[in-house]
């Protein structure tokens, strides 16, 4: 997943970044509201962690003329301020949750993946695609109740197609989803994590569009 | 305690008892005028009597065919005799008197000129080598009869004018005052949260500085107030952000510890961290209670607000609380923020001190009465008396830091209520319960 921190903070954005990458996320960093124009302008992200003060205006105002845009990607405000009342305006303004700093990062975990899936339209953390049971919330996969082990980029990949059951996605949106501004890719990298995955879950789940793209079969909610 | 004494009662007070006192003043100093101008024309009329009747009364004497003393003049016609006479010899033997006249009014030995006698004014003047003297007397009653008179006369218009003048009088000074009562009833109706300028055009010259200092009194308030919460909000912010940098790399260096004593130390420190958190969000909270600001100019319906509060608790504390509230909507005056301060504090401290087993009660009625209940073992007096202050805790094995219902307590103390803790709780043999009056806004969605 591709996710833009707007921070102003280097330290806090350098650790919230580290731990989300770490998670397989692609994270782009913007100081202030004009790089996160310019980030917005370039590429698609699936996630905005937005800071409320920042150095050339107010997120909360920002926010607004985005939404107004038309801009619909999940936002989760980073709020440094402990009053309802910003809380509140946070989410008038178009936000879809917010967090108090200091968070604990698995909360935050837990917050971009519940605002995620409210955005994809998922009701449940639980899904079942073919034999494979997939826990949202716990980043795991069972096969008959046996777990099989994801790292996180290959949790990030099978993520992305999740989030978009039935489509098909092309080659540079999938490595727009995955990789952030500056990172390196290999030619052939997410040809070897797709193979990898197929290895692991099993081939008739992610069909090959050729010279497309890949398309992966749509997974229902368990009961 | 001295009483107030009202300026308007006092300024009617003094202008009513200063006229009357003038007016009072004015008719004595008149009366006394023209009671000397009168004893002067009356003493001036007495001596020109006698002179006129003392040769009548001489050649009368004289004409006589034979010496008789004490001869009295009858009367021509009847009448009532206010001037009365008599003639004497130098020793005081009367030879001649008018008929009415009476001996003992007149000093037996002549005095020459005017003398009082037995209430009579009496003038005595001598003719014939001081041989024979008339002594004319005329009863002063007369004088006192138009002194009082005259008193009737320039008295009986002041009992009309008088009330009306101190009627007129009640009409000015009200009229005057009625820009400076109108001025006092905009200070009265200030609320508590108010600090918006007051309307001092309308009032007199000698009273505007006084308008005037007061607005820029509560301008200079407002200022003050907005830098605190400025201050408080930059202060919160700039700790809040250092605390999540160093909370979040801890947990991160944590995903790479391998040795279970470096994992156990690392989970202290972000304890530690948590706790030094949870510390400085309520001081800022307490600063923020303390620093006014808590009233809102419109008011609105708090029970969304109670709904959205009751929402972003924790599920499983959801789960235990039970809560009532009123169907009609309760509106307040309360800043949300300090709304939230209030009911976040309270129900933090009954899950914080309940049985983890038991419910919690959240009540809130039409009037704005808010109750939160948890179980629990009693309370005493004394103890929880001293809840009020920061950093008690009721059982020093519960983590926190002393400050939610201090905090409470310091935050409806400003706006003029009261945290009431009771211990057992109402109808109840144990348990602990906080209630408190929110700011409820009577006028408002009264109306049908």
């Amino acid at each position: 997943m591709r996710i833009l921190l707007v921070e102003d903070n280097q330290e806090l954005a350098e650790v919230v970044a580290s731990h989300l990458e770490h998670q397989g996320q692609a994270v782009d960093l913007a100081a202030d509201l004009h790089t996160a124009d310019l980030c917005l302008s370039a590429t698609a992200y699936e996630l905005l962690l937005l800071d409320l003060r920042l150095p050339d205006g107010s997120g909360l105002d920002w926010l607004e003329k985005m939404r107004a845009r038309g801009q619909d990607l999940a936002v989760i405000i980073l709020t440094a301020s402990g009053r309802v009342t910003e809380r509140i305006a946070g989410l008038q303004a178009g936000a879809d949750d917010y967090l108090v700093k200091p968070f604990d990062l698995q909360e935050l975990d837990a917050r971009i993946q519940a605002v995620c899936r409210r955005a994809s339209g998922a009701a449940s953390s639980q899904l079942r695609l073919d034999d494979l049971a997939i826990d949202l919330s716990a980043r795991r996969v069972t096969r008959e109740g046996e777990e099989i082990k994801l790292t996180s980029r290959e949790w990030a990949l099978l993520d992305v197609f999740l989030r978009h059951p039935g489509q098909l996605l092309t080659r540079s949106q999938l490595e727009d989803s995955l990789y952030a501004f500056g990172a390196e890719i290999e030619s052939n990298t997410l040809e070897v994590y797709i193979s990898r995955l197929r290895k692991k879950l099993g081939k008739s789940w992610l069909e090959t569009c050729r010279g497309l793209g890949y398309r992966m079969k749509k997974a229902c909610a368990s009961e | 305690m001295r009483k107030r004494v009202s300026l308007q009662s006092l300024l009617l007070w003094r202008l009513g008892w200063g006229l009357t006192l003038l007016w009072l003043l004015m008719v004595g100093l008149a009366a006394s005028l023209v009671y000397q101008q009168f004893n002067q024309m009356y003493d001036s009329a007495l001596q020109e009597t006698g002179e006129r009747l003392l040769p009548l009364a001489i050649q009368e004497i004289f004409n006589r065919d034979q010496q008789v003393n004490g001869q009295s003049l009858p009367a021509l016609n009847e009448h009532d005799e206010y001037l009365t006479y008599r003639v004497i010899n130098p020793d005081g033997e009367t030879l001649l008197a008018s008929h009415t006249a009476q001996v003992d009014r007149f000093p037996v030995q002549p005095r020459l000129g005017f003398s009082q006698q037995a209430g009579y004014r009496i003038y005595t003047a001598a003719a014939v080598s001081d041989h024979y003297f008339i002594q004319i007397a005329e009863p002063l009653s007369q004088r006192r009869e138009f002194l009082v008179r005259f008193l009737l006369v320039l008295l009986a218009p002041l009992g009309l004018l008088l009330p009306l003048s101190l009627g007129s009088s009640f009409l000015a000074v009200r009229q005057a005052l009625k820009p400076v009562k109108n001025f006092l009833g905009q200070v009265e109706s200030l609320s508590p949260g108010q600090l918006t300028p007051l309307q001092t055009q309308e009032l007199p010259a000698e009273i505007q500085p006084l308008g005037q200092g007061f607005n820029h009194l509560l301008a200079r308030l407002d200022r003050a107030l907005q830098a605190e919460r400025r201050f408080t909000g930059n202060a919160a912010h700039e700790l809040r952000t250092p605390l999540a940098t160093a909370l979040a790399q801890l947990q991160l260096l944590q995903q790479q510890l391998q040795q279970p004593d470096q994992q156990e130390a690392s989970r202290k420190v972000e304890t530690s961290l948590k706790r030094l958190s949870q510390l400085t969000d309520k001081l800022f909270q307490l600063a923020l209670a303390e620093g006014g600001g808590l009233l809102v100019e419109d008011a609105y319906d708090l029970l969304p607000w109670l709904r959205w509060l009751v929402n972003e608790l924790p599920e499983q504390d959801q789960q235990r609380l039970d809560w009532q509230y009123p169907e009609q909507p309760v509106m307040t005056l309360m800043d949300p923020d300090a709304l939230a301060l209030v009911v976040g504090n309270l129900l933090e401290n009954a899950f914080k001190y309940s049985p983890a087993d038991q419910r919690i009660q959240l009540q809130l009625d039409q009037q704005g009465w808010l109750k939160v209940i948890n179980a629990g073992p009693p309370v005493d007096q004394a103890e929880l008396e001293r809840l009020h202050q920061p950093f008690v805790r009721c059982r020093v094995e519960v983590q926190g830091a002393g400050l939610g219902l201090a905090l409470v307590s310091a935050l409806l103390e400003g706006l003029g209520e009261k945290l009431i803790l009771r211990s057992p709780a109402s109808g109840r043999y144990e348990g602990f319960e906080a209630s408190c009056k929110l700011k409820v806004d009577k006028y408002a969605g009264s109306s049908d």
